[in-house]
């Protein structure tokens, strides 16, 4: 009949923020420790390194330039390892665990580099060049989580990071890289708990930002793939080791995703999003599932209620395939059963439907336990989480880990 | 004969009568159910229309807003980073020449800036690497989910005024949405939008409800082909199905319903669409810009006054310059008579009573009639080499395939995202391809896939190029290129 309208204007703004979206999907997992736009981490982290870390950053740096990557950029196998030229860059790696009784343990290690002046001509180990902030989170299903940050120069040997073999560690916390046909090792210790675990790769890299662009409306005219970063994830790495606990050691075993990220601070921190940008907030998802497959969506909805929440998951099938699936394939929404932060009054929905009739899924999520807020700038509730549900009428399970953001009432007006 | 019945029902008259049986119902029912009046096939007759400047219109084409919601300036420039104009376009001003010519500028009683959508970005489409005004886009893409995007564009969004105007526009397109979308780059879902919009708005206020008011339309939405504005001045009905007559100004605008909440919005655009609708009546079709050859083309002539005038009407030598001889029937052909498919048609009679009530107790219905029909309009002919894909619903790829239903493709895709023109065939140039879209793994892929299997894709019809001779056909398609 007449004049389509409005819906026009869809085009020239889907060009823009896709490429967007793709960081947020990366940078909502960390973004609480990236020191974005003066969003410093307030915690009990290493005040002269924050402050060594903090005053250059807005500064010309000397720092290389990278060009938004296109939708078919791949990783090469030392991109494991640091890449020192690069101002930030990120290692989180996070998974689930059985114990021998069958009973769930999630775990997190968030690693981010901040450099402090791009280091071209001295060895990285023998001057402050950069700095190193970590945190590590365990959360069993019926003890309180384990949670701890700490931050180091990357000096000394104090903290650092190498490329043969691929490794990061900050103190004692120590992650080897697995690489193709070499096994990697996590050792964590904090709270009185000692994590040590066997990490094998599974599936090969995959590279969720370039996923989403690939599949993203390539029209006419010139294209924006957004800032420039790189971001990868070894999706499945099977985890086993032991947890020592007052010299006694559990035996665990479990899955886990591993993200690799790099990029200027400008694209990853403070030109990125937190939990909530504009009018909008954003909740992001990871899971893995005992049938081999994952899937990682991003949720964002409006910050103030009302209008229509939009969901996109990248998913990962057994045979290391990925799909995009988007709002009008999915249903995710919360269910019954809020939680009120004592900290921070905010009242999160911890229990989830994700259902993806496409790939006949359809989940039931709910946190692992309920007290895993962070509250390190703006709260977030980032914490490990069950899925359980059915996958074409076959009982399917995992695990991941959920971070909601926006939950908490706006301060200041 | 006609067929009347009494009350709610539906009437069926020859298109010649409707308009006033429709007027006397109007005129003698005060209070009552508007009729509804389904035409009858045959010559729609011509109605009067209202006198406006085509100068002023012009202008206000370019650059007022019929839609007035949008998405902040500030925020568009955020998220878009503002590209500069990709074609040249005289008469856009201020804050308009800079952007696209999709895009108006419209300041709202917030005192925001919004950048809203226009007519150009379904009625203006690049043609040899200029911007043509009136020609239809038959490459936009409408598979994309505007709810994504808009709802996400709320990320660029800062300020409370902002903010305000940018949830009333998300709101309203979330409503519309699964009715704005098709699978099929090129098939625009214009008709269903415009269903689901009246079906959200009280006909007499024209307020905005978020419930909707009657039934939606139907799930499964009907491509449509953008037609050339520069045949309106000819046309005695806006639309395909003989719909729209009387005044065109309110059938027009019906798209601005978007955000048109009230009568007093509405009658402001219709007043200075006037102007509009008179700036459109003179617009003239694109010359064939590559070499005609003339002699084969008087011969094509002969076969063109021969098969096609009786529905198409007489061009005269060469068209242009003949304005006395060129004569357009504005015939409302039948269904069973163009064998063409049905289904657009369809939606607009059966079980539609509610939504031609609603034009007509509308204001925009004040001054026009609905008056649908079983059939379609064979439409004037002039520049109709530069309106491929053909038929109402876009089904077949050139003006070669249109007279030889032996060479339609039952599937077929442009062949690149970008127009190219095929001189021989008279189209944008197309792949025939052996099976539909299932074929292609990915859903971009697929959405360049036509499937004329598909309902309301169907690409029958209009087969009465079958009897030509090749060499008719040929002269005929040189002879269409003069037009």
């Amino acid at each position: 009949m007449s004049v389509g309208g409005a819906v026009v204007l869809a085009v020239p703004l889907m060009r823009r923020l896709l490429p967007w979206l793709a960081l947020a999907l990366l940078a909502l997992s960390a973004w609480w420790l990236w020191p974005s736009g003066g969003g410093v981490p307030r915690s009990a982290l290493d005040p002269v390194a924050v402050a060594a870390a903090l005053p250059a950053l807005d500064a010309a740096d000397g720092f290389a330039v990278l060009a938004p990557a296109g939708p078919d950029w791949l990783p090469l196998p030392e991109d494991l390892g640091p890449h020192p030229d690069q101002r930030t860059e990120l290692w989180d790696l996070s998974g689930q665990l059985r114990d021998a009784a069958g009973e769930p343990v999630g775990f997190r290690l968030t690693l981010v580099r901040v450099g402090l002046r791009a280091a071209v001509e001295r060895p990285a180990t023998l001057a402050a060049d950069a700095v190193l902030f970590g945190r590590f989170a365990l959360v069993p299903k019926r003890a309180p989580p384990i949670q701890s940050e700490r931050a180091s120069r990357m000096a000394a040997g104090l903290a650092g990071a190498g490329a043969a073999p691929p490794a990061v560690w900050l103190e004692d916390w120590r992650l080897a890289l697995p690489a193709r046909g070499t096994d990697g090792r996590l050792r964590v210790a904090a709270g009185g708990v000692e994590l040590d675990l066997t990490l094998r790769a599974v599936k090969d890299p995959i590279a969720p930002a370039a996923a989403l662009l690939g599949a993203a409306p390539r029209a006419a005219g010139g294209e924006d793939d957004g800032p420039g970063f790189r971001w990868f994830a070894a999706p499945r790495l099977a985890a086993s080791g032991q947890l020592l606990r007052g010299g006694q050691a559990l035996p665990v075993s479990g899955t886990a995703w591993l993200d690799r990220a790099w990029g200027g601070v400008a694209a990853l921190g403070a030109g990125g999003f937190g939990a909530s940008r504009g009018q909008l907030a954003l909740n992001r998802f990871l899971l893995q599932l005992d049938d081999g497959s994952e899937l990682l969506c991003i949720q964002f909805r409006r910050r103030r209620g009302g209008g229509t929440p939009v969901p996109t998951c990248v998913a990962g099938a057994p045979d290391g395939g990925t799909r995009v699936l988007r709002r009008r394939e999915l249903t995710l929404e919360p269910t019954a059963g809020a939680w009120r932060s004592p900290a921070s009054g905010a009242v999160y929905p911890l229990n989830w439907r994700l259902a993806a009739p496409a790939l006949g899924l359809d989940l039931t999520l709910a946190a692992l336990t309920p007290a895993q807020e962070l509250t390190l700038g703006e709260p977030v509730w980032s914490g490990a989480v069950t899925a359980q549900g059915e996958r074409d009428g076959q009982a399917v399970r995992g695990g991941g880990r959920m971070e909601l953001g926006g939950y908490a009432a706006p301060t200041g007006g | 004969m006609p067929i009347s019945t009494s009350g709610r029902g539906r009437r069926i008259v020859p298109a010649s009568a409707a308009l006033a049986i429709g007027l006397a119902l109007l005129l003698g029912g005060c209070g009552e159910e508007p009729a509804v009046i389904i035409a009858e096939p045959g010559e729609i007759p011509p109605a009067k229309q209202r006198v406006g400047d085509p100068q002023v219109g012009r202008q206000a084409l370019l650059n007022r807003a019929v839609v007035t919601c949008g998405l902040p300036y500030s925020a568009y420039v955020a998220t878009t980073g503002a590209p500069a104009p990709e074609y040249d376009l005289p008469g856009r001003e201020g804050r308009n020449a800079e952007l696209p010519y999709q895009l108006t500028v419209f300041t709202a009683d917030s005192g925001v800036e919004l950048v809203t959508s226009n007519c150009l970005g379904c009625h203006a489409a690049p043609l040899n690497g200029e911007l043509v005004i009136g020609l239809g886009n038959e490459f936009l893409d409408f598979t994309r989910d505007p709810v994504m995007a808009v709802e996400g564009a709320g990320a660029f969004v800062e300020g409370d005024a902002e903010a305000a105007e940018w949830q009333k526009w998300a709101d309203r397109l979330a409503a519309i949405a699964p009715w704005a979308m098709t699978d099929t780059v090129g098939a625009n879902p214009a008709q269903a939008i415009t269903l689901a919009l009246m079906a959200h708005r009280d006909p007499k206020t024209l307020a905005w409800s978020d419930m909707p008011l009657m039934d939606l339309p139907p799930a499964e939405v009907l491509p449509v082909s953008v037609p050339p504005w520069w045949n309106l001045g000819k046309k005695h009905a806006v639309f395909y199905n003989g719909q729209g007559r009387g005044d065109h100004v309110g059938t027009m605008i019906l798209a601005s319903t978007t955000c048109t909440d009230s009568v007093a919005e509405a009658r402001e655009i219709d007043r200075w669409f006037t102007d509009v609708a008179a700036y459109l009546a003179t617009l003239t079709p694109p010359a064939y810009p590559w070499p005609i050859d003339q002699a084969l083309a008087a011969d094509g002539e002969q076969v063109f006054n021969r098969e096609c005038k009786e529905c198409h009407g007489r061009y005269g030598r060469y068209g242009r310059d003949t304005r006395r001889e060129t004569r357009y029937p504005n015939q409302l052909v039948a269904l069973d008579e163009v064998g063409t498919d049905p289904a657009m048609a369809e939606l607009a009679v059966d079980g539609a009573e509610d939504y031609i009530r609603w034009f007509e107790r509308s204001f925009y219905g004040r001054r026009g009639d609905a008056v649908p029909g079983l059939g379609y309009v064979a439409p004037p002919l002039e520049g109709v080499w530069a309106t491929a894909p053909y038929l109402h619903n876009g089904s077949v790829p050139s003006i070669a395939a249109l007279l030889d239903s032996s060479a339609r493709p039952t599937y077929w895709r442009h062949d690149g995202a970008e127009p190219d023109y095929d001189q021989a065939a008279l189209g944008w140039r197309h792949r025939a391809l052996t099976e539909g879209r299932e074929q292609f793994a990915s859903l971009e892929a697929q959405k360049w896939v036509y499937d004329t299997t598909r309902r309301g894709y169907g690409n029958q019809g209009h087969d009465f190029g079958d009897e030509l001779t090749d060499a008719e056909r040929t002269a005929l398609l040189e002879y269409l290129k003069t037009l």
